[in-house]
């Protein structure tokens, strides 16, 4: 790895309320076979973008210099065309490590790793592994290309039932399929944010805005599988409060300017809103904080959900989380039977 | 790194009495790939083995699918591969997710299972 072409500052100590106040985009140098630096893939999505800001912990500051071999530069462009870089370094697997400045470091998080993760389209993210410095590796969404800078209020209304997309769930495209029967629901199988954001970036250009956004797969308390079967349960194939998962804020920014004026979210997904006994496995929290970063009303059961070719229904009770209210309310007591929504 | 081994395929209800028999051990998946799994360690205590299969002949069969995350599982026939189930607890019994459908269990030799 010798060539380092992209024009950028080094980032200091100084710079980090800049980059959390005003940052934008941030890109991977990725290298292609040789060790020569690809173009920038800037990601742009807001609420990734978001999620990076948040993590770029000044507290954690320390003076020291860091001579780590296992690094990965990452650049920062503010509103103002600003460009900085700093490196990421990791120290073993099950530590994020550091963000490595001009003049010190601070501490790494997850959730950083996280929102590389989820730009990349990557079950996880490591700064030693060398996956992301050679071509090949998969590319980002193209709507994380491009920046969605509006809320839409206008378009059609649409339903999507985004299906797990695998042997382990084969039922739920089936139990997709046939809603999908008419122009305004479409069925989607579900490989990850990424590819669901293309997909609702595509409707959404044909003047289509999602009413009704049902999540047909594998859940359990406070979390919900948006991702291949084989994918890491703590990596961003998941929406949940776990580290290294998808947050559910990040997640449902993310959906946000896809949804139609008073769009439902519906979580076909086991116990997404049980209540595990731990911080991490909190259902509660889990659809309050995607009803509080989107628009959308967010429901989820507190028990099994059963599918049966076109039917779901749960034993358990069914909780809506309204943005805004604080704490989900139980709007079907147990048994709450059918949840599938009405048409939109 | 545990040693990848190949499956077959997901085993479906009916197949459960043809090779009961045969269950010699089960594995706990580490990793799971498209047709071969890592396995994190394999259980061949034959009271665990047995205690498993005789839950599995009480089973109660249901057609109706779940959305519950759950471990996957391998279990290991002598001479007739090896095939994949999901396994998870729920309240006072265990599920054990199959390719047409779940099978309601005893919990109890499912927790010695996964412990």
């Amino acid at each position: 790895m010798t060539s380092h072409n992209h024009p950028a500052e080094p980032a200091k100590k100084r710079d980090l309320d800049e980059l959390r106040r005003d940052a934008e985009a941030f890109a991977l140098e990725q290298h292609d076979a040789e060790g020569r630096a690809l173009p920038l893939d800037w990601i742009v999505h807001p609420g990734l973008v978001q999620q990076l800001r948040r993590e770029l912990a000044v507290e954690s500051f320390s003076p020291a210099g860091l001579n780590h071999a296992l690094t990965q530069r990452l650049y920062v462009r503010t509103v103002s065309g600003r460009v900085l870089r700093f490196h990421l370094a990791e120290v073993n697997p099950s530590d994020p490590g550091y963000i490595v400045l001009g003049d010190g470091h601070v501490r790494a998080t997850a959730r950083l790793h996280a929102a590389i993760a989820a730009g990349y389209q990557m079950p996880d993210y490591d700064s030693s592994h060398d996956r992301l410095r050679t071509a090949g590796a998969p590319g980002p969404a193209t709507s994380f290309r491009t920046a969605v800078t509006e809320t839409p209020l206008e378009g059609d209304p649409i339903a999507l039932y985004a299906y797990q997309d695998n042997a382990g769930a084969s039922w739920n495209k089936t139990y997709a399929e046939l809603h999908a029967k008419s122009a305004d629901t479409v069925a989607f199988g579900l490989t990850g944010l990424g590819p669901l954001l293309d997909e609702l970036g595509r409707l959404k250009e044909t003047g289509k805005l999602v009413k009704v956004l049902v999540f047909a797969a594998h859940g359990t308390k406070a979390v919900l599988r948006i991702g291949s079967e084989t994918d890491p349960f703590r990596g961003p194939s998941y929406v949940g409060l776990h580290k290294n998962q998808i947050s559910p804020e990040v997640f449902a920014s993310a959906l946000a300017p896809y949804l139609a004026k008073g769009a439902k979210v519906v979580l076909a997904s086991c116990y997404t809103a049980g209540d595990g006994g731990t911080p991490q496995s909190d259902g509660s929290e889990m659809i309050q904080s995607m009803a509080d970063a989107g628009p959308a009303l967010v429901g989820g059961s507190d028990g099994l959900v059963f599918i049966d070719a076109g039917q779901a229904s749960t034993p358990g009770s069914w909780w809506s989380a309204t943005p805004g209210e604080g704490t989900p309310k139980i709007t079907r007591a147990a048994p709450a039977g059918n949840i599938d929504p009405p048409a939109p | 790194m545990p040693a990848s081994t190949p499956i077959a395929g997901r085993l479906a209800s009916s197949d459960w009495p043809r090779l009961r028999a045969r269950l010699r051990r089960i594995g706990i998946v580490d990793r799971l790939l498209d047709t071969n799994a890592s396995i994190k360690r394999w259980i061949a205590d034959p009271t665990v083995i047995g205690a498993v299969a005789r839950a599995l002949d009480d089973a109660t069969a249901k057609t109706t699918h779940v959305n519950l995350l759950a471990t996957a599982v391998v279990l290991d026939f002598d001479g007739a591969g090896r095939w994949l189930v999901r396994i998870a607890v729920h309240d006072d019994r265990a599920l054990v997710f199959v390719e047409d459908g779940h099978l309601l269990v005893d919990r109890a030799p499912i927790d010695r299972l996964l412990s």
